[in-house]
Formats: structure tokens, sequence, C-alpha cells
């Protein structure tokens, strides 16, 4: 049942990827949260398909950044979630670009990018995060982006009535395929009996629309730090282009206007070599194209939604009295320690 | 428009041999138009006892992950139980929160509590779940007097609206024998004594015999006159005469089974009168007569609804006039939040009484509570904040030798209680895939 009376609120957006990987799911994360500073989505759930601390560090780094810990110590609906992290697909490597961002330190030696994750109870049940998201939806306001292997979305359509929920509150699934033979069977559950239309970035169209790297350096200065711009630098020698096949997923997911054109409906298959076929004819899985007239739009937009400076929200909860007797006496507070309803800015190095 | 069928009449009763049984209310009564165990092993036991508001402040609650040492505020009266507790975190309850329905998480906190989903937001035709005591009650049960016992200390209504337009039956029940039915708890300790030990009197195993003999089931009398109502009832009405029929059946297989047992229970304790004024007595009286229910195996699953969720209940009894439900919401007050600590502290006391009882309880070369899960928890988590992750869960005994007790243990954010659920119904040898929000069983509970 729906209150009767309330408006909707913008598209859900649940982002599930293999961050870590390729910068491209990064890009895609900051696209996500650039869309949502201008209120054309909320980010309802983000989870790491592999199970790396780093990973879902990474994932909460980006997070607090848009965000910044004050929402998160006031519960504000879609900031502070818990990252949900897959329990397989075991990855011991740290890759470049999280190493850059997770280890960077300030001249004191404390970490430039704080997060919350240092443990596996520190992340959430991949499973539950992306099925209690879709609970909290608005009937068909909700729109799932997948960058990567399948292993989560699969693993949840193993949960009894999850189909059905993932019909009624869930437009559609935007996927950017990649590195799918760490496990095909994921992918190939995905596309079998996921029930919604899926629309599918393929790697052609990721290189199709390659990301500067002058960007980094001109979009992105506005902060000391940036993480996105640390992991760009780091993901590989600068300078160069980045794919964005999962940072087209995200545009098209919550804004399907005006950039990307569908191809007719097909049926999309895994190959022995762990791509994706599509063919046309029946079925629900339909290929996202680019008008090359579009480039420089599609460019641009994601340039300026990468880049865009985290938008302070308003707390949803009034501020406690003072109760602490060190806080009700400044020359008693602990300086080191932070004021929870004081907005945070980035550290600086 | 004309209606020509005609409403059935309020009284009607289902005929046979000497026999007439009245049946409930049904839609089809209002006027046309209105609107619509292993062999030689002591047993496992499994009780709920559940505590209203949530807690007050979850640093006053927590322990440091791993083995159980120092025992915070709110669990002091604890202390000595550390090695029989396993002290869980991060359980959540998804179907608790609002998920669009708006406020009323008091309601949902209780109604879906032991079921694990979101009740219909209602104050009319109710809808939750089975819970997972009944479905363990519904396995077992047959082979106890009582396949299950819900009791509590407080009383409330069961119809109405108790909480934003959820029920009362949502706030004032723990224990669902399916998604319409609650099982509304025993309250007052002399009817509770009275259903495990009869009026008191004993009869001689002969006059329980003659007894028996005459004893038939009443629906045997009536299949006629029954599956001619049930062909001009709806599916609503349909069902519900179902599930009358099967709690008329149910008590009279629980008579039976009363008068089957040749060794009637000496409770070792006076009948009580009426409802304790005393809070503590009044506790300390059910949990007297649930551990006697333990001890004799005349059940094996036990919720206990300590008060009703979101009750508004003073304590006087230690100094507290304000009402708890508006305690709770402290607004920060210091003075408010001691309140609410006082009272998470009260009751974890009176609760520790019933451990004591239950660990003083042998059973060969173990006790009761050894041979028992008993969770204590609540709904709710912060009650100011009306959250529903990371719940305050208890869990005391080894399930008989199953479980490595004396433990903090912090599950994943977001694990569904369910979990929780599904591994107790597991130890009590109902092995179901899924229940309620489940994804899987609790980790890292077990001795192996």
């Amino acid at each position: 049942m729906q209150a009767i009376g309330a408006a909707k609120p913008p598209l859900g957006v649940i982002f599930d990827a293999d961050l870590g990987n390729a910068i491209d799911a990064v890009l895609a994360m900051a696209v996500l949260y650039g869309l949502d500073g201008k209120n054309e989505c909320r980010v309802v759930a983000t989870t790491v398909s592999k199970h790396s601390l780093s990973s879902a560090g990474m994932a909460e780094v980006i997070a607090r950044f848009y965000a910044g810990t004050v929402s998160a110590d006031f519960g504000a609906v879609g900031r502070g979630l818990p990252v949900g992290m897959s329990i397989a697909n075991k990855s011991t490597d740290e890759t470049p670009l999280l190493k850059a961002v997770l280890n960077r330190k300030t001249p004191e030696g404390n970490p430039v990018y704080n997060h919350g994750i240092l443990q596996l109870n520190d992340t959430a049940d991949v499973h539950a995060v992306i099925r209690n998201a879709y609970t909290s939806q608005h009937d068909q306001n909700c729109i799932t982006v997948l960058a990567g292997p399948a292993t989560n979305l699969a693993g949840v359509l193993g949960l009894p009535g999850v189909k059905d929920l993932i019909k009624q509150k869930c437009k559609a699934l935007v996927w950017a395929p990649d590195r799918l033979s760490v496990d095909p069977a994921a992918a190939q559950k995905l596309l079998a009996e996921w029930p919604t239309p899926i629309y599918i970035a393929t790697p052609e169209l990721g290189a199709a629309v390659k990301f500067p790297a002058s960007a980094v350096e001109t979009n992105f200065a506005w902060s000391e730090v940036h993480p996105i711009a640390d992991a760009y630098r780091a993901a590989q020698p600068m300078p160069y282009e980045a794919t964005t096949a999962a940072v087209a997923a995200v545009l098209y997911a919550v804004k399907p206007e005006g950039f990307f054109t569908l191809s007719p409906a097909g049926a999309a298959t895994l190959s022995p070599k762990n791509t994706i076929v599509w063919k046309a004819g029946a079925g629900q899985h339909h290929l996202l194209q680019l008008d090359p007239a579009n480039k420089a739009t599609v460019l641009e937009t994601m340039t300026t939604l990468a880049s865009a400076k985290p938008v302070p929200r308003a707390q949803r909860r009034r501020r406690p009295p003072v109760v602490d007797p060190a806080k009700a006496d400044p020359a008693k507070a602990d300086p080191a320690k932070p004021d929870p309803a004081k907005p945070v800015e980035p550290t600086k190095p | 428009m004309m209606i020509t069928r005609k409403a059935l009449p309020r009284r009607t009763f289902l005929r046979g041999l000497g026999a007439a049984i009245a049946i409930p209310a049904m839609d089809a009564m209002a006027p046309a138009m209105a609107s619509s165990q292993l062999p030689g092993k002591a047993p496992v036991r499994m009780a709920f006892v559940y505590v209203p508001n949530g807690i007050v402040d979850h640093k006053l609650w927590n322990v440091p992950e791993g083995p159980i040492g120092a025992l915070p505020r709110l669990l002091k009266p604890l202390d000595g139980f550390q090695g029989d507790m396993l002290h869980l975190g991060n359980l959540t309850h998804n179907g608790g929160r609002a998920l669009l329905d708006g406020a009323g998480d008091h309601g949902r906190c209780c109604g879906g509590y032991l079921s694990g989903i979101q009740p219909r937001k209602t104050a009319v035709d109710i809808k939750a779940g089975i819970s997972c005591d009944q479905i363990v009650a519904n396995k077992v049960g047959s082979t106890t007097r009582f396949a299950s016992l819900e009791v509590g200390l407080e009383d409330g209504r069961q119809a109405g609206d108790c909480d934003s337009g959820y029920s009362c039956a949502y706030t004032n029940n723990l224990s669902w024998r399916s998604e319409t039915q609650p099982m509304p708890p025993i309250l007052n300790p002399r009817a509770l004594f009275e259903r495990l030990f009869g009026t008191g009197q004993i009869l001689s195993p002969e006059a329980r015999e003659r007894q028996g003999k005459f004893r038939r089931s009443i629906i045997d009398f009536v299949t006629e006159d029954t599956r001619k109502l049930q062909s001009n009832l709806g599916p609503t009405d349909r069902r519900k005469l179902d599930e009358y029929l099967s709690s008329i059946r149910a008590i009279e297989k629980q008579l039976e089974k009363a008068e089957n047992d040749n060794a009637q229970i000496n409770p070792g304790m006076e009948k009580p009168y009426g409802i304790p004024a005393d809070f503590a007595e009044h506790f300390k009286l059910m949990t007297d007569m649930i551990t006697v229910a333990f001890q004799s195996d005349m059940t094996r699953v036990v919720t206990f609804l300590v008060t009703r969720e979101g009750t508004s209940r003073s304590y006087r009894e230690i100094g507290i006039s304000d009402g708890h439900h508006p305690l709770t919401h402290h607004m920060f007050n210091p003075a408010s939040i001691e309140k609410v600590a006082q009272i998470n502290t009260y009751h974890v006391k009176q609760f520790a009484g019933w451990l004591e009882k239950l660990k003083a309880s042998k059973e060969g070369d173990s006790n009761i509570l050894d041979n028992s899960m008993i969770v204590y928890g609540a709904g709710l988590a912060d009650g100011n904040r009306h959250n529903h992750e990371d719940l305050p869960t208890l869990m005391f005994g080894k399930g008989g030798g199953a479980f490595k007790t004396g433990r903090r243990i912090v599950y994943r954010k977001e694990t569904p209680i369910s979990n929780m659920y599904l591994t107790m119904m597991d130890r009590m040898g109902v092995n179901v895939e899924h229940f309620g929000e489940s994804t899987g069983r609790l980790d890292g509970l077990n001795l192996s």
C-alpha cells in the first residue's frame, strides 16, 4: 500500500558495480551522484559485486564525498546507506585506483577520504540491501543500474517473491556488462529471468564516447582533493581517455530522452566467450545506441555531471539540544571530535 | 438494481446428530449492499520475550564483539549469565519500516516481528503472516499438551486503531496462527494456571478414562451441514470458516491430550487469584508457570509479550509515573532518557529472574536453559528514532547443546532477523527453505 497523497519522489536508482576494476564504474557513480544532487534521481542502494572491502570502501568514500558524513549521522534518506557487498567473487587485489584513493594520507598521516568499512560486518548483506531498496519504492519509480558481473542481481532473483517485486517497482535494468567471465552463470540467469526490460550499454558504445583526461584536470579542479580525479589519474598512465559504458548506463537510466536511442526489441544471450550477443526479435532486451550527432552533448553532460559539486541537503532531523557537558562548555570540547551537526568539508592533504 | 440473494443469518449454526456449532461473523451475514526432537534427549524449547518501545541507547546495551565480559548498564541484571548469552548485532526487520505506508512503526514492528513481513495497514481487515513460533508449533506441537503458549502482562484491545491506522491486533499480539488469526496472549495468571493445570480438581485415572469414552470431535457431527454452508460462501468466508473449525479442532486436541495424559502435573504452587498489581510479581507468576510448562513438557513453544508495543504504561513500582512510550520520545532530555533506561533495566531484571529458574531446573546433566533458545528482543531498535535495523536481540541457552554461547556476534548490516528464525526453526526440527525476509541462516552460532 502506498500512502495516499504522498507525491512520488524522484526516480530511485539501485547501483551495483564491481567497483575498482575500471574507472568507468567510478565515473558512473560520480554521474549518478551528480544527477542525485540535481534532484533528478535518488540513490537508494549502492552495492559492489566483488568480495573486497576496498571496493566497498570506495563506494562509501564516493557516497560520503557527495553527501558528507552529516547526513549519514542523521539517517537521511538516500544518505548513509549501508554498502552491500557480495561474498562471492573474492578479490584480494587492490587495484591502483582503489589504492590511490583509499591509501591517500594527509601530511599528518590521516586518511584523506574517510570511510567506515574496515571489516566484513561494516558492509551489508547485499541481497537484503537490494531487495529492501525495492520494497521502499513507489511502483515503477525505480531503476536498476548494473556495471560489471551480474552476481548480486542473480542472487537477488533467488529470493522468494522478488521477481514480482522487481516487476512491480522497477522500470528497467540498464546494464553495462563487463568481466562476465567472473560469473557467467549469473549473467545467464539475469538474461533469462530478469522480469523487466534490459537496456544494454555495450563496450562498443562505451568506446564511442571517451571521457577525456583533460576534464579531470579542469572540471574537477574546484576541489583540492577529489576521489574521482585521484582514481582517474591512478587507473591508467595519464593522459588517457576512458571508455564510458557504465556512465552511459547511468545517464540513460535517469535521462532516457535526448542522449541515446534504443535498438528494436530482441534477446540477448551469453556467448561461449562470455560476451553478450544480441539478436532482434522476440524479447525485452534492447541495445543502447548513440546518434553521432549527439556525441558532443553526451560527452559534455557526462563531464559536467561527473564533476558536479556536492549539493548540501537539509537535515531531516532537528539538531538535538546540547546534553553533553563538554559540548555545553566549548572550553571542554574535544577539538579533534567533529561536530555531527556541522557540514564537513573534504579534507585537505 | 434488485438484490435477490439473502444474507446469511447472524445466528447460523452447523447442526448434526445432537451437536450444534455457532459460526463466527462472516461477510455473508452482512446485508447484501453493505460495504464490502531426538528420543532419549531433553526436548529443545524456544521462547520469544518481547519488550516494547525499543531501547533507549545502544551504547547502554552493546558489548564488544567476541567473548562477553562486563555488561553495560541496561544488561547489568544479567550479570552471571554472560556464558549463556548470544548478543546479536545488526539484525533487521525491513517490514517494520514505513515502505511507503507512513507512520505506524509500533504497529508494524510488533505485528510482523515473528513473521518477518510488513503487516497490512488497516484497523479492520487485518493481515500479517504466520509467525515462526506457530510454524514450529504446527510441526512439534502434537507431541505436547499445548502446541504453544502465548502470554503477556498488559491488557489491550484486539480491535480498533492502536497506531496511526494499524489495528490493535498488531500491537497487542506477538504470535499469529495465520495471516489473519492472531493468538491473543493470556494475561491473567489464574487463566494461565487453569489452562495449564485445569481447575485444580484432580480426577482419578478411572474417572478420566470414563470421560474419554464419550469424546469424539464435534466437527464430525456437523460435516454434512458444513459442506452445504461452504457451497454458499465466498472464498473469504470459506477461509474464515475453515480457520474457525480448525481452531475448534485444535482446542479439542488439546483437551484430548490433557485427558489422555496419565501423569497429571503438580504445579507446585498455589492457584493465583487475578492479576497482581505489581509488575514484577505478575512477571514472576507467569514465568513460573512457563517454567513448569517447560519442565513437564506441556509445551515447547512460548511467546511472551511483556507489554503491548507502543504502551504508555507507567512504572510506579520504580518511581516512574510517566508513560513508557512518551518517555521514549525524550527529545534528548536527560531526565527522560534516565527514566527509559530504568524501565529497560527493570524489564531485563525481571527476565533475569526467569533465567535463574530455568538454569536451576536440572535435566540430567544439563538444565532447561541449556536446552532452550530464549530470545529477548524488541521490534524497534531505538525507541526515539523508531528505526528497525540493529534490533536489540539476545538469545539465551544452547538450544540443546548446539550453540556456542557467551559471545557477541555482529552480523552484516541489514541481515534479516528472519535468518535467526530460520536457524531456530532448524534447531526445533522444522526445516524450511525461506521464511519472512530471510536471505539465509545465521552463521557462527553453532559449536561446530
